[in-house]
């Protein structure tokens, strides 16, 4: 073969590779990321962002402070392990009752495919365990909603986090004292935040107020935390929106294991 | 020249695996981390006769794509970019340390700017802080380079390629 040819063949092959649309050539970065994953992950994730010097003095507190803050975060974080445990037991009670509640899949996290272009990661549960596109997906400490399944296979399905450009939730912003909620649409914003577009400024949204997934029919009974407003401007294009920023509560670095929610436990093939 | 194209791919995947995996982390600075492949990319385009450097070049963009966040982007460039090298055989020389760095900073500026360019076409999306990213890259990347271009010289014998001795050759 000539060199020309050569190197138009590749090229080819290399142009069809950038017009095929992402949703069909993501399959090999999946097949890459699920056989090499045992390798990928040593190490620890994100370790150069957590061991870094602080920025700047906004970063740093006092001995005395820090002790105080590690505190509270253990004492949090036990609370949390005991109303979590909770959590499930009653959910699988609940799963028993005439009126089925919502069933809980624990699953493991086996490929994390975060990036700045997508926010995904592959679960070690898929279609043999009742899990559907559309399910949410609980982050396994927090409780709180981290994305929704977006590909569901036999043994595996793909998660689409809250944060990725490409997934969109109905929300319910609630504030403590307020008697209704406040609906929207929630996108990720392709980073580590998501925005509530199109809400009019008549609405009265304020930084810490909660963020909640909204029930749907067949998918959820009751909202559920997403996170809470980290900021509300006005929004620049469009004077009489808002422009919503919302914080999820889940760390993307610490997600190892996560629960999806199957609202029809008894209708899974699983015994 | 001979060449053992298995021991090229095994390398490739390796060089890959490790670029992508978390302990390369430990390296980043701001989550910046040199391009390995991008070097090796210049490497064997610089080093090999013009077939080998196109082949060599599409497969490294090709295998930086699989531990990417997209297919297309990375094999493109690099394999335009390694092409180009490959002609430019005779005029880049890089015997000097300061050449490799100077000439990697270079080539993985314009890669970088290609491959985000790309990128926005495929995925509707750029990096964010696409700038900090590009040129915070190339600056470690030619930082990285010289000690990288040992490295790969090393293997390079293992693949087949006697890297200085090829060079003389194509200077006549």
């Amino acid at each position: 073969m000539s060199r020309g040819t050569l190197f138009f063949t590749l090229l080819i092959a290399a142009i069809i590779m950038q017009v095929v649309p992402h949703r069909h050539t993501k399959r090999l970065n999946m097949f890459f990321l699920n056989v090499f994953s045992p390798v990928l992950n040593i190490g620890l994730p994100g370790f150069s962002g957590i061991f870094r010097p602080a920025s700047s003095t906004d970063e740093l507190v006092s001995q005395a402070k820090y002790n105080e803050l590690v505190k509270v975060y253990k004492n949090t974080q036990a609370a949390l392990i005991e109303m979590h445990s909770r959590y499930e037991t009653l959910a699988r009670i609940r799963s028993g009752l005439p009126k089925p509640g919502p069933g809980l899949v624990r699953t493991r996290v086996t490929t994390a495919a975060i990036s700045d272009f997508s926010q995904e990661i592959i679960v070690n549960e898929g279609s043999d365990a009742g899990l559907k596109v559309g399910q949410l997906v609980l982050c396994g400490k927090q409780s709180g909603v981290i994305g929704s399944i977006s590909e569901v296979r036999e043994g595996t399905a793909t998660v689409q986090l809250v944060t990725d450009s490409g997934h969109t939730l109905m929300v319910a912003v609630w504030r403590e004292g307020r008697e209704n909620y406040i609906s929207g649409k929630m996108v990720g914003n392709g980073k580590d935040a998501c925005k509530i577009p199109l809400l009019s400024r008549e609405y009265d949204i304020r930084v810490g107020d909660t963020v909640f997934a909204a029930p749907r029919q067949g998918l959820l009974d009751t909202p559920i935390i997403i996170g809470e407003v980290a900021a509300v401007v006005n929004d620049q294009n469009r004077p009489l929106l808002w422009d919503i920023t919302v914080r999820p509560i889940f760390d993307r670095q610490s997600l190892s294991e996560v629960v999806v929610i199957v609202m029809n436990p008894r209708e899974t093939n699983r015994p | 020249m001979r060449i053992y194209w298995i021991r090229f791919f095994i390398f490739i995947v390796v060089l890959t695996v490790f670029s992508a995996g978390s302990l390369f982390n430990v390296i980043s600075i701001r989550n910046i981390a040199p391009d390995l492949l991008l070097i090796a990319t210049v490497f064997f385009a610089i080093h090999c006769v013009t077939p080998h450097a196109v082949a060599a070049s599409f497969a490294i963009g090709f295998a930086a794509d699989l531990s990417g966040a997209a297919m297309g982007p990375n094999m493109l460039a690099f394999g335009l970019l390694g092409s180009l090298i490959s002609q430019l055989q005779r005029v880049v020389i890089m015997k000097r340390v300061l050449h490799q760095a100077v000439a990697i900073f270079i080539f993985a500026l314009i890669a970088g700017a290609l491959i985000q360019l790309l990128y926005y076409f495929k995925m509707d999306q750029t990096s964010p802080q696409v700038f900090r990213t590009i040129l915070g890259g190339a600056l470690y990347s030619g930082a990285a380079a010289p000690l990288m271009w040992l490295v790969l010289t090393a293997f390079a014998m293992w693949l087949g390629y006697h890297p200085q001795r090829y060079r003389r050759m194509s200077y006549r």
